[in-house]
């Protein structure tokens, strides 16, 4: 089913909008859960609440894409359930190997941000995005969007491994120097 | 800022540029537990070293160079044509402003060697397979720091990001590589494109002036400007020997 026909049954609260998001997009939200969170339950888990997620924010939001909106939704309800499962030491994923490479551009020892902060930093993370070239931008949000592997993210764009480590690392650390620059650190 | 929230931020990206990740199509895919212990591997193998290790022996790392370092280079000579038309490589040519520039260092079997990385965003290309539009990275024949000094580089050293230029970097292929002491790395897993040195290959507008070599140059004699340097380009180009 198209999109638009998808969001049209979440504007009437139609319930075949849940059967048909999970139909299309299921397996794509199960992915990404599992990148972070890794054990199969808490994937199950993560998916039901986007759907329950999606259901009470659309309407009013009306995505103009819907796949990306869901995944936005799934990566964060992945990450508010790592870090609970953290604490139980549970579950495994990548986000554990993602916090210690992205600890490379933070400050040790700074304070969680606030709610503003967070979105002002969402905001400087798509300034930041814009400027890198393509490859090292599709490499970098694979790598810390989709939560992939060094290894598959290597083979989906046909690269070596270290090749993707050496462009990963790099882009780290511009976005460190940008932080710096825009007094974020 | 907690690297928590750094995770989180990357939602920030646009639909488009998640769209645009989304393109290239999964190699073969590793059950997940085998993917988090490769790159466990990985990470034990890189990090505690704090560099990547390119190939055997080679190791890379983005830092900036001693402030006491030097080096020289000893250039080939070429003529005005040689330059335009190299016989040795395939050049690209093209305007765009720097948008990045980092240091590193190849650490080839405990021999180091320093350069730079530079993006520059395309704005207009003579040749080359790249776009108008598109960020491309160079990989320039020095590092780019104060107190850094090395001979030969003085056009190459005054890069810096914002700096509007053109530029003729060699176009790596396949069989580019650097080997020094016993190791080499291919030039393309550092970079796409690279200049030859740092005086030739680069036009750079200073604020107050062109910035470039007159001598390899001659005709471009009161040449004061990129648009100078591009009307050139365009004459010369358009008549390949």
């Amino acid at each position: 089913m198209q999109d638009d026909r998808i969001i049209e049954l979440y504007f009437c609260r139609d319930q075949r909008a849940i059967a048909e998001t999970d139909a299309k997009y299921g397996a794509y939200c199960r992915a990404v859960a599992r990148n972070i969170l890794g054990l199969p339950q808490d994937v199950e888990e993560c998916v039901s609440d986007t759907w329950l997620q999606a259901w009470n924010a659309i309407p009013p939001r009306r995505p103009a894409r819907l796949k990306l909106f869901l995944a936005r939704i799934c990566r964060n309800l992945a990450l508010n359930r790592w870090e609970r499962e953290r604490a139980r030491k549970r579950g495994g994923g990548q986000t554990a190997l993602l916090l210690e490479e992205l600890g490379e551009c933070v400050a040790p020892g700074g304070d969680p941000a606030d709610q503003a902060q967070a979105r002002e930093l969402e905001r400087h993370i798509g300034v930041f995005l814009s400027r890198l070239p393509v490859r090292d931008r599709d490499l970098f949000l694979r790598r810390y969007f989709y939560a992939e592997s060094v290894k598959d993210i290597a083979a989906r764009y046909r690269l070596a491994e270290n090749q993707c480590s050496a462009a990963l690392s790099r882009t780290r650390k511009k976005l460190r120097t940008y932080l710096e620059q825009e007094e974020l650190l | 800022m907690t690297e928590t929230d750094l995770l989180r931020a990357v939602n920030g990206a646009s639909d488009q540029q998640l769209s645009h990740s989304e393109r290239a199509r999964p190699g073969r895919r590793l059950p997940v537990l085998l993917a988090a212990a490769a790159c466990a591997a990985l990470f034990l193998l890189f990090w505690p070293r704090g560099g990547t290790e390119l190939a055997p022996g080679v190791t890379l790392r983005y830092e900036d160079p001693d402030v006491s370092m030097s080096a020289a280079f000893d250039l080939a000579y070429f003529t005005e044509e040689e330059l335009l038309f190299p016989r040795r490589w395939e050049q690209a040519v093209f305007q765009g402003r720097v948008t990045s520039v980092l240091n590193l260092s190849l650490d080839f079997n405990g021999s180091k060697a320093w350069r730079a990385l530079a993006d520059i965003r395309v704005s207009r290309v003579w040749q080359g397979d790249v776009q108008a539009g598109e960020i491309v990275s160079v990989l320039l024949p020095c590092p780019v720091a104060e107190g850094v000094w090395v001979e030969d580089c003085q056009v190459a050293a005054r890069i810096e990001v914002g700096t509007e230029g053109i530029f003729l970097p060699i176009q790596y292929g396949p069989d580019a590589f650097w080997e020094q002491n016993g190791a080499s790395v291919r030039l393309r897993d550092i970079a796409p494109f690279g200049l030859a040195d740092g005086v030739r290959f680069a036009f750079l507008d200073g604020g107050d002036g062109l910035i470039y070599e007159p001598s390899a140059w001659p005709g471009l004699e009161g040449a004061s400007s990129l648009e100078d340097v591009a009307a050139f380009l365009d004459r010369r180009l358009a008549v390949r020997p």
